[in-house]
């Protein structure tokens, strides 16, 4: 048996190198076709970008690059922000610490200036995510433990404690074994691994949810703009807010300390390279607040912008500005964008990057922001 | 659980090894264990259909064993017939019956009023209950001796590798086999793994990548009783191009089902039927059975098609003969009329080459194209494999009469590109890749099916060991590799699962 066990762990070994060989051929994003799609785009010429916008849809629907660069150039021209929006759908915050340090790695960033990261929880590994390129492709040596680690923190149940970081434990298994996977390299290979309408209109990576169920008006987002944004669920949705915002407002045990060392580390090392970081918490439908909320609050103030409360930003649950109950649309993302640039230069102001205000703010909202989300 | 599941490569070495880390007397108990917690991962109720299946078998086995005279024998050898098929019909053929019967009463205008049975069917059962029945008739036959030992009875009906598809196992095969003492033959496991290996490469590479452009001509079951039709009607080409897919995928599927079963069961020190040799390299239908789900062909040849009278009868009772064995073989996959007209158009083939056989034994294909062997070998398979799909298409349908607009659709106007670039759902691996990976992982599965052809029944596991080392390991690498990157991960369960 002994003879048996060494061969088919040779056998193994061997499959495992030519996985590796295989999965050392792609680009970093190629698990996600849109990310490879923004990914495409910003490699064509990345010394323009000196921004960079990574999360999920909360920042893909929400930031409109055009206005935001416009928003604060009109304030402080000498910054020349051009920025680029990494935002994915469902993507979570280990992912975006993926892409950062991918994007970061990339050849020369003397460019990158300025890094803002939408904050999230880890992602929820299913047994039905199993198998799911997009779930898989961020894996790797340096964050598998980190992330098996979070999720045992921030799970609850012994059974969710062990369950779920085995479960990112044998996808990362399946990942180096690309299990699955051949037809998405092949894809990838013959250059099909694009979704060209998802960098947007403007091609700097921001799509409205209105615009996209335009270009694809028999797609699944019809049905989710008909049959969720009613006034019933919206107020729901609000009230549940609300109600999870004012329980953990004040939170500061962090339940997840991997996460909040990673992303203290982040902060840090952008630092050292210059490079201002910002973490932004979106309005949410409220779960996860119980996570999320004592994490944000244990980053420090210059390096945070909080949206997560309803009663302080009405103005995002109206119904006008709502493509559904967790985003925005067209009209709503031009004043997410606008608010979220005046607090964005805020931050930079603490950050003496930049010195304060020339001219009066451009939203006064910004005046009123006390960095945890709250209305003073 | 199903072979294509996380649990089952959990399962499997871990049964192997335990099995060989426990005393030989004990492994009886440890298999019987090990077979019945592999059945209960499904449903777990369902085990007791096994047990009082088993139970039956084993009290009327051992009551025939006590009689000498064959008409005493009888009662017994009626009442495992009358259980057996009685599980199977209460299960699998009551509600097709019932229904059956309200449309005969309601034609009267006569008031019918029994419930259906709204229960799953049990995974398998027509496989054990053939299984235990062979043993009881054989019993009675005086074929075989009873067993004595009940677990090793036990064991015989629920040996986990062929307990829920086949191959179904005749007592004097498998049973001796379960008592000898089988040592760790590091040959023979590295032949049981082979075969595994291939049956993966079967079953997940090839038909269930496959499943993808079935569904998009045929639908899908809805799991729920219902059928989820396709949004595009395809017509012409596609449709022909989905049926051949189709008989690539269920011969992918079932036999690739049975090189895991049997390679597993091989590790183990046992030898199970080879259910599938080659099929569709059959120059003949009366040749295509005897290559094509081996152990049932041979299970109603014996105990149906020779009490008959088989073909020690008139030449017409014989056509008969042939035509109702096949039709009940059809009627075996499953309670639905599709599965009878399946059996009853391979009968129908059958006998038309019977009575060509005997009226025009010169009408061959030989005497028009002579001088060229392989040509008319090659003509006659191409043509054995488009008669085969006939039938197929309804097999594969929902019910008789898609059966027929399906068919009806093959001579409409065709659209290849929505058949080749839209067959997947949105957001999957656009089909156009999934095609042509399908189209390179055939052109393997016909090159290795053709030289095992060739080398007369030959196994894939047998043909790997002779070779040289560098060759093996080679065929090791990159079927590992295959299976491993294109391996269709979506759960999907084996056809036969289902009868």
């Amino acid at each position: 048996m002994k003879k048996l066990i060494l061969r088919i762990g040779l056998l193994l070994v061997i499959v495992f190198a030519i996985c590796q060989l295989i999965l050392m051929s792609m680009p970093f994003s190629w698990g996600n076709t849109r990310l490879n799609t923004k990914y495409t785009t910003y490699s064509e010429n990345p010394e323009q970008y000196n921004t960079l916008l990574i999360g999920a849809s909360t920042t893909y629907r929400h930031i409109d690059p055009k206005q935001f660069d416009a928003a604060v150039n009109a304030q402080y021209p000498d910054l020349h922000i051009k920025s680029f929006n990494f935002g994915i759908p469902a993507n979570r915050t280990p992912q975006s610490m993926y892409m950062l340090e991918n994007l970061l790695k990339e050849g020369n960033t003397d460019h990158i200036k300025y890094v803002v990261i939408d904050l999230s929880e880890l992602t929820k590994m299913g047994a039905d995510n199993l198998h799911k390129k997009e779930m898989l492709y961020w894996y790797n040596w340096g964050n598998i433990g980190d992330v098996m680690k979070a999720s045992y923190e921030s799970e609850k149940g012994t059974a969710n404690k062990f369950g779920v970081p085995f479960l990112h434990a044998f996808s990362f298994g399946e990942k180096s074994f690309l299990v699955g996977m051949g037809p998405s390299v092949i894809m990838q290979h013959a250059g099909l691994n694009i979704e060209p309408l998802s960098v947007g209109p403007d091609k700097n990576g921001f799509y409205s949810l209105d615009q996209e169920m335009h270009d694809d008006p028999e797609g699944d987002l019809a049905i989710r703009y008909n049959d969720l944004r009613t006034q019933d669920t919206i107020d729901f949705r609000t009230q549940r807010c609300q109600m999870l915002y004012d329980k953990f407002k004040d939170a500061k045990k962090n339940p997840n300390k991997t996460m909040e060392a990673d992303l203290l580390k982040i902060i840090k090392d952008c630092e050292k390279q210059d490079i201002s970081v910002v973490i932004m918490l979106s309005q949410r439908l409220g779960d996860r607040y119980e996570y999320l909320i004592p994490l944000y609050n244990r980053i420090p103030e210059k390096n945070r912008i909080g949206f997560q409360n309803p009663s302080a930003y009405p103005m995002f649950n109206e119904r006008e500005n709502l493509f559904d109950l967790a985003h925005l649309n067209s009209s709503g993302a031009k004043l997410f964008t606008d608010i979220f640039a005046d607090q964005w230069i805020d931050r930079l102001i603490m950050q003496g990057k930049i010195a304060p205000r020339p001219v009066a703010p451009l939203n006064s909202l910004q005046q009123t922001n006390s960095g945890t989300g709250d209305a003073l | 659980m199903i072979f294509n599941s996380l649990q089952f490569l959990i399962f499997l070495p871990v049964a192997i090894f335990l099995y060989f880390s426990i005393p030989y007397k004990w492994r009886w108990l440890f298999l019987l264990f090990s077979s019945y917690y592999f059945y209960m991962s499904w449903k777990a109720e369902y085990a007791f259909l096994i047990v009082f299946s088993t139970t039956v078998d084993y009290l009327t086995a051992n009551a025939m064993a006590k009689q000498t005279d064959k008409r005493k024998r009888r009662p017994y050898m009626l009442i495992s017939l009358f259980s057996n098929l009685g599980l199977l019909f209460s299960f699998k053929y009551f509600n097709f019956f019932n229904d059956a019967t309200r449309a005969v009463f309601d034609s009267f205008d006569i008031f019918y009023n029994v419930p259906e049975f709204n229960l799953f069917l049990p995974v398998g059962i027509s496989f054990y209950t053939f299984q235990a029945l062979s043993y009881t008739i054989d019993v009675y036959r005086g074929d075989v001796k009873a067993e004595k030992h009940f677990g090793y009875f036990a064991l015989f009906i629920s040996y986990w590798p062929q307990l829920v598809a086949g191959p179904i196992e005749r007592p004097g095969d498998l049973q001796p086999q379960l008592k000898r003492n089988h040592d760790f033959d590091y040959d023979r496991v590295k032949k049981g793994l082979t075969r595994i290996l291939y049956g993966f490469f079967k079953k997940v590479v090839i038909a269930d990548r496959l499943g993808i452009f079935v569904q998009a001509v045929y639908g899908q079951s809805n799991g729920m009783g219902g059928w989820n039709y396709p949004s595009f009607e395809h017509g012409g080409w596609p449709v022909v191009i989905a049926t051949w897919l189709f008989a690539i995928q269920v011969y992918c599927d079932f036999s690739g089902y049975c090189d895991i079963a049997i390679g597993s069961a091989k590790i183990m020190g046992h030898n199970l039927t080879d259910n599938f040799r080659t099929p569709y390299f059959s120059k003949s239908i009366r040749e295509f059975w005897e290559r094509w789900h081996i152990t049932l062909t041979v299970w109603v040849r014996d105990y149906l098609y020779i009490p008959l009278g088989g073909s020690r009868v008139s030449f017409g009772r014989m056509l008969f003969n042939n035509w109702f064995t096949l039709t009940v073989m059809g009627f075996w996959h499953g309670a639905n009329l599709t599965y009878v007209m399946f059996g009853f158009i391979h009968g129908f083939y059958i006998v038309v080459s019977r009575v060509r056989d005997k009226y025009m034994p010169k009408m061959v294909l030989a005497k028009w194209i002579p001088n060229m062997p392989i040509l008319v070998n090659v003509l006659l398979m191409i043509w054995i494999f488009n008669l085969t799909c006939i039938p197929d298409i309804f097999f594969r349908s929902n019910s008789i009469s898609d059966a027929w607009h399906i068919i009806g659709q093959m001579f409409k106007a065709s659209t290849m590109h929505e058949f080749i670039y839209n067959s997947a759902p949105k957001g999957a691996v656009p089909s156009v890749i999934e095609f042509w990976i399908s189209l390179v992982f055939i052109a393997m599965l016909l090159f290795i099916d053709y030289n095992l052809y060739i080398r007369k029944s030959a196994t894939i596991e047998d043909q790997v060991a002779i070779r040289p080392w560098y060759t093996r390991w080679s065929f090791y690498i990159i079927f590992l590799v295959i299976v491993a990157c294109f391996a269709v991960t979506t759960k999907s369960a084996f056809i036969y699962f289902a009868f």
